[in-house]
């Protein structure tokens, strides 16, 4: 034992004289990120204080108009207010799903639960444009839907239920489901069976168990599993863009136009910080309130 | 609420529908597939056929899916080393502004993914650099080198140092030390992260869409540009084979670290 706390003292007293082995170790991914990475996003941010002009392209004349104008503009406000919507109900309906499933599987998967695991993770893998364009097979004119509406005869016609904020909420929640069960599954993981037993033991119905003992256990999970899916809605592009058709314009969408179609680099830069800012704002802000938060306690467990 | 004290398994109920919906838009895209109509329909109405594989190659979507096995692959590579390198310098060693660097590597997870895309197009337009495998790879192993560093670095924090320490008084160098205890034992977290790293390369639409060149084009960004001229049953058939690769990346999951693994979720209790 000795020896190997000499070692570990040896190990330490080199490691403390300033080893050059971290430097080359980050040597490799600092370049490539001080290469390209960090000049790209600088350009980019000097960029959006540029001005444009259809005839002339890009000038070079500093000035925040494009920061103005995208909160001054109603256009754009809608733009925001609709990204903002979107992702506030996707995430909520994310949950609606997603949290029984993890339930289910935390306590009633029984032999099914590494099964039921696979399912719930294999949409994962399914790349986000295959999944969103399945719905527009789904909710399409010709879909199951539709088809199951017209035989029971509660409609005549095909319902359009495709390229309108309902698609895109649809599409989004069936996105982010995963990340919710996968969340909130780990915190029930971690709770220890025998309180939901003494729970009941004591005369609490199944529901006020539920309520006072599993729920709020499970509460770090619903958290992050919340927050990454309304992140990642909130910066989505590829399912705006599928399910709302072009006529819903949510801010990933809008930055793709301004870009590739009017090639107006500066806004859609600027644009683009502001969205950065949003989300920087709650990744944040959800750390500290799970740091500091009334949630600190349940953190610890 | 009269029912539910005769026991009818609401939450069953409820878990099956929650699996139909997660899994509707993928049965449908496999379905809808083999359609027989040029328009594809869910489920098929007419017959039943698969000559839409075969017009995969004029569409290009064959030489697209190519791309973009060949781009995951090689960025998978890259970000691998480069993430496992990274995190045995930031969870290992102790230096002046090893905190500010970690967050630094960790940035391409927080910026909204279109940002990186519009900034690397920015960039590469000033220095007049065409778009091509370069371009896109160093787009790639940006993005995807945090993944592997953070599932790097946690297994590394759960590793005992006393193992390597051991080994280094029973008189092998560091190297050996490193090759023969601490690689195989932080290994389940370079496999996860690479796997992770696979899927987000193979997936990636947002930043991709902005530095692809109408000829060189990805699977999920060809498929994307397809649907908007409109839906084509060849469409479905290009995205089953995305669904495909899905499958393989599954089982090989499956049988190397366990699912779970890969998303920190334990699959057995």
């Amino acid at each position: 034992m000795s020896e190997i706390a000499a070692a570990d003292r040896g190990v330490a007293g080199r490691r403390a004289r300033r080893s050059l082995v971290p430097f080359l170790l980050l040597v490799p991914v600092a370049v490539l990120f001080l290469s390209i990475y960090l000049p790209s996003i600088g350009y980019g941010f000097a960029q959006s204080f540029w001005k444009f002009a259809w005839d002339k392209g890009i000038i070079r004349e500093w000035n925040i108009e494009n920061y103005t104008s995208f909160f001054t503009v109603p256009r754009n406000l809608e733009i925001l207010w609709t990204t903002l919507r979107v992702s506030t109900i996707s995430t909520a309906f994310s949950l609606i799903i997603g949290y029984p499933l993890a339930y289910y599987i935390a306590f009633r998967g029984g032999r099914f639960r590494g099964f039921l695991i696979l399912l719930t993770i294999a949409p994962l893998l399914v790349t986000v444009v295959i999944r969103s364009m399945g719905w527009l097979m789904v909710l399409g004119p010709g879909g199951v839907i539709n088809d199951a509406l017209l035989e029971w005869g509660i409609v005549r016609e095909p319902v359009k239920m495709l390229f309108n904020e309902t698609a895109v909420i649809i599409g989004m929640t069936h996105i982010h489901v995963p990340y919710v069960t996968i969340g909130v599954l780990t915190s029930l993981q971690m709770m220890d069976p025998a309180l939901m037993l003494a729970s009941r033991g004591l005369g609490a119905t199944p529901a006020r168990t539920f309520w006072r003992i599993v729920f709020p256990l499970s509460l770090p999970g619903v958290f992050t599993g919340v927050i990454i899916s309304f992140l990642l809605s909130m910066t989505s592009f590829a399912t705006p863009q599928i399910m709302g058709g072009g006529r819903v314009q949510v801010i990933a969408t809008k930055i793709y136009q301004e870009e590739l179609f009017l090639l107006n680099f500066p806004f859609g830069g600027a644009i683009a910080f502001i969205l950065l800012v949003i989300v920087a704002t709650i990744t944040v802000l959800s750390t500290r309130f799970v740091e500091r938060g009334r949630f600190r306690e349940v953190f610890q467990h | 609420m009269q029912r539910k004290k005769m026991g009818i398994p609401w939450l069953g109920i409820f878990n099956v529908l929650g699996y139909v919906f997660l899994l509707l838009p993928i049965v449908a895209v496999l379905v809808s597939s083999f359609s027989e109509m040029r328009k594809p329909d869910f489920p098929p109405a007419g017959g039943v056929t698969y000559k839409w594989y075969f017009d995969l190659g004029r569409w290009q979507f064959i030489s697209s899916f190519w791309y973009s096995v060949i781009l995951g692959l090689l960025a998978t590579f890259a970000a691998t080393i480069l993430g496992t390198f990274a995190a045995l310098a930031l969870v290992r060693y102790r230096f002046p502004g090893r905190d500010a660097i970690q967050t630094f590597l960790m940035t391409p997870l927080i910026l909204p993914r279109i940002l990186i895309g519009i900034s690397l197009l920015q960039f590469y337009t000033l220095l007049t650099i065409s778009a091509g495998l370069p371009t896109l790879l160093a787009g790639h192993v940006i993005v995807i080198t945090p993944y592997v560093m953070r599932l790097v670095a946690s297994s590394l924090a759960r590793f005992d140092r006393n193992l390597e320490l051991a080994a280094r008084n029973l008189g092998a160098n560091p190297w050996e030390a490193f090759r023969r205890i601490t690689l195989p034992l932080i290994m389940p977290g370079v496999v996860a992260g690479a796997a992770f790293a696979f899927i987000v390369s193979f997936d990636d639409v947002t930043m991709t869409i902005f530095l692809t060149t109408p000829q060189i084009v990805t699977l999920p960004v060809r498929i994307l540009m397809r649907i908007d001229l409109g839906l084509d049953t060849v469409v479905m058939a290009a995205g089953s084979l995305g669904i495909f690769v899905a499958f393989l990346l599954m089982v090989f999951f499956e049988k190397t670290i366990g699912i779970g693994k890969i998303f920190g979720v334990q699959t057995a209790r």
